[in-house]
């Protein structure tokens, strides 16, 4: 009473009980694109056998190492239940393929070893708060060797990369121009047309060009700036020194004496230094144009009357109080972008996770900056 | 031997019987530099065929059009009877899981331990297969290919470049692969280490009937296991042969690297 499964169309199992043993024919392809059908039937077949055991292997066409695999670790799981196993009918070729299958029977670890720690929550917190302090010590000792190299480039202009920082200069401001001067208009756009309604609903629509101007030149303009900029360069300056730290690049230019970050970060430090205040007073201007439009079609105020009220109503520290702040911004976007890219370990999930990292940190250390900004301006009254 | 059931055999008979792959007039470049230029060669089902060449003569790019990385400028590529050209995009499929290949720098997925970038082909073309046969075949190439248990949990950055190679062969391996493409396998490894290997790709070759296409400067390698020779120069396949003939040939360049120094420390025409 033999009977047959097919598995597949062109391979099969067989079995053929007699009183005091089975044997188990296999037949056809036994190879990798079969070898999942296969190893169910087999686990079937493997719960209910209890006598002695023989495979025969003469009716196998092809056999790869998936299929030589499968049949051996059969074997071994009906040997570890008791069971003798006997393999028959296997050409030379078959069963060097079985040896190879035994002599290759070394369980690997595949899953990565977690760290597991005994310290529980408590710990875990503590060590994040450690941790936490010790990368603000690590991004302070960081801008501590920025601030050094752009002295030492300084002193001697010769370390000046110069073409290194107007190819950044280019990058990061030049082709960032559309981008940022069309957001800017669009918000002020936005601004104006909700200062508009809200002050008209008050009858003191008059006051549109006081609030908008104030708000745009004082924040708006420069935390636009700052953010699209971290957006375009900061997480670009990640993701290139990461790339790079992932293909040793930076390691080899350690080893040809070369400083990673005079070559790779005071370029980028400067460019953006240079740039930031730059960028904003362009975005401020071009949310002041949204302005502007918003205020002449909506409320009638020529672009003359405009320049004319606002000229009245700021003062030049107005102007400034946005602009004093874009250099700090810039430095801290190319300090946190690349210390981040210089933080990468070998692979490219860590880049991903890197160059998030650096847009949160930048984005949220330019608001608090920013907060603080404002509380001391308006202490000492400017 | 390795012949699936369920491949269309588009010529019956004829000389593509005992050709894997057969490359006619194969042109490609990179912007105005032309890298091949009309290039033949066939590689005969069931060889072990080895290519040198100088560095830069192209042979990674040769091997990258082959397997569909590079797009020709002109030509055809047929394997194991099919016209690259003319695939659909099943078929390419098809026919892209009948090959295996490991690249020069390894190209292991870096946010993958090693068993478990030997997995991602079994996992990703195999339905159903169950997580512990996985685990037990990834085990099984791991150790075929020499790398100690301990690797398979390890990241490829914590690997050396050595063991890095040998994971990539264990990961071209894992879909039991009918022609197997390596470029520079050896290189890397420490002597003892290379000649395991090649005894390792040379086995493998014998038992499984594959079909092996291998760029090496190896000379050991290609003394001890390859059955055929061909030489890159001038943007074409200048030689192709056996060992004797390699050394029987009067081309420059040919000459000077069968019979350099090393090829005489490697026993090579002696
Ligand atoms: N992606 C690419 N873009 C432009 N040029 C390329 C590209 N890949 C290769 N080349 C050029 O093609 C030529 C052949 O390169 P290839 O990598 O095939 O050399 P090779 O023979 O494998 O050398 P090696 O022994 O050093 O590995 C070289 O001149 C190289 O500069
Ligand atoms: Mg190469």
């Amino acid at each position: 009473m033999a009977k047959a499964i097919p598995v597949a169309d062109d391979v099969w199992i067989k079995q053929t009980p007699t009183s005091d043993s089975l044997t188990i024919s296999v037949g056809g392809q036994w190879v990798v694109a079969r070898i999942a059908g296969l190893f169910a039937h087999l686990q079937e077949i493997s719960s209910e056998v209890d006598r002695p055991v023989t495979f025969d292997m003469s009716e196998v066409e092809v056999l790869d190492t998936a299929g030589a695999w499968l049949i051996y670790r059969t074997a071994k799981q009906f040997r570890g239940n008791g069971i003798e196993v006997q393999i028959i009918g296997a050409n030379d070729d078959q069963a060097m393929m079985l040896q190879q299958a035994a002599d290759h029977d070394v369980p690997t670890e595949i899953e990565p070893i977690p760290n597991y720690s005994l310290r529980g929550v408590i710990g875990d917190v503590g060590a994040g708060v450690i941790g936490a302090a010790q990368g603000a010590v690590r991004v302070l000792n960081f801008f501590g060797m920025i601030l050094l190299a752009v002295g030492r480039a300084i002193v001697n202009p010769k370390r000046l990369r110069l073409p290194a920082t107007i190819h950044q200069i280019e990058q990061i401001g030049i082709q960032a121009l559309p981008l940022v001067g069309l957001i800017s208009f669009l918000i002020g756009v936005v601004i104006a047309y909700q200062a508009a309604t809200v002050l008209g609903d008050m009858n003191a629509e008059f006051l549109t060009v006081d609030m908008v101007s104030f708000v745009i030149l004082r924040e708006l303009g420069i935390l636009l700036a700052a953010i699209m900029i971290v957006g375009r360069s900061g997480s670009s300056f990640t993701a290139q020194i990461g790339a790079m730290v992932m293909h040793e690049e930076v390691d080899a230019m350690r080893s040809l004496a070369l400083d990673p970050i005079e070559i790779l970060v005071v370029p980028r430090f400067i460019a953006l230094v240079i740039l930031m205040p730059i960028i904003t007073f362009y975005a401020d201007i071009m949310a002041m144009i949204g302005a502007m439009m918003v205020t002449w079609a909506n409320l009638g105020i020529s672009p003359e009357a405009f320049i004319e009220r606002a000229h009245e109503i700021l003062t030049g520290w107005d102007v400034s109080v946005g602009i004093i702040k874009a250099p700090v911004f810039g430095m801290i976007i190319a300090l946190i972008g690349c210390y981040e890219g210089l933080r990468v370990s070998g692979s490219a999930e860590s880049v991903g996770r890197q160059t998030t990292k650096s847009v949160v940190e930048s984005i949220f250390m330019i608001l608090l900056l920013d907060a603080f900004f404002a509380v001391f301006f308006t202490t000492i009254g400017i | 031997m390795n012949q699936h059931k369920d491949m269309p055999q588009t010529a019956p008979g004829g000389d593509d019987a005992e050709i894997a792959i057969s490359v006619r007039g194969l042109t490609m470049g990179f912007g105005d530099q032309t890298v091949l230029d009309a290039l033949d060669i066939d590689v005969r089902k069931g060889e072990l065929l080895g290519i040198v060449g100088g560095s830069g003569t192209g042979k990674s790019v040769l091997m990258r059009t082959i397997i569909g990385l590079n797009r020709p400028w002109a030509g055809s590529i047929k394997v194991l009877g099919q016209d690259l050209g003319k695939l659909d995009f099943h078929e390419r499929h098809r026919i892209e899981r009948r090959w295996g290949v490991l690249f020069q720098d390894g190209a292991l997925f870096t946010s993958l331990t090693t068993a478990q970038n030997v997995q991602v082909p079994l996992r990703e073309q195999i339905k159903g297969m169950p997580q512990v046969l996985m685990d037990e075949i990834a085990s099984f190439k791991l150790s075929l290919v020499g790398l100690a248990p301990d690797a398979g949990s390890k990241y490829p950055s914590e690997l050396s470049g050595g063991m890095r190679k040998r994971a990539g062969i264990a990961r071209a391996l894992a879909l039991d692969p009918e022609i197997l493409f390596l470029d520079e396998p050896t290189a890397g490894l420490d002597p003892i280490g290379a000649a395991a290997f090649d005894q390792l790709i040379s086995q493998l070759h014998r038992v499984l009937g594959l079909t092996v296409v291998m760029v090496t400067h190896d000379l050991d390698s290609l003394h001890t296991v390859c059955d055929r020779i061909a030489v890159l120069a001038d943007k074409k396949v200048k030689l192709i042969g056996t060992m004797d003939d390699m050394l029987k040939s009067d081309h420059e360049w040919t000459h000077e690297y069968f019979h350099g120094p090393r090829s005489r420390a490697a026993g090579i025409g002696v």
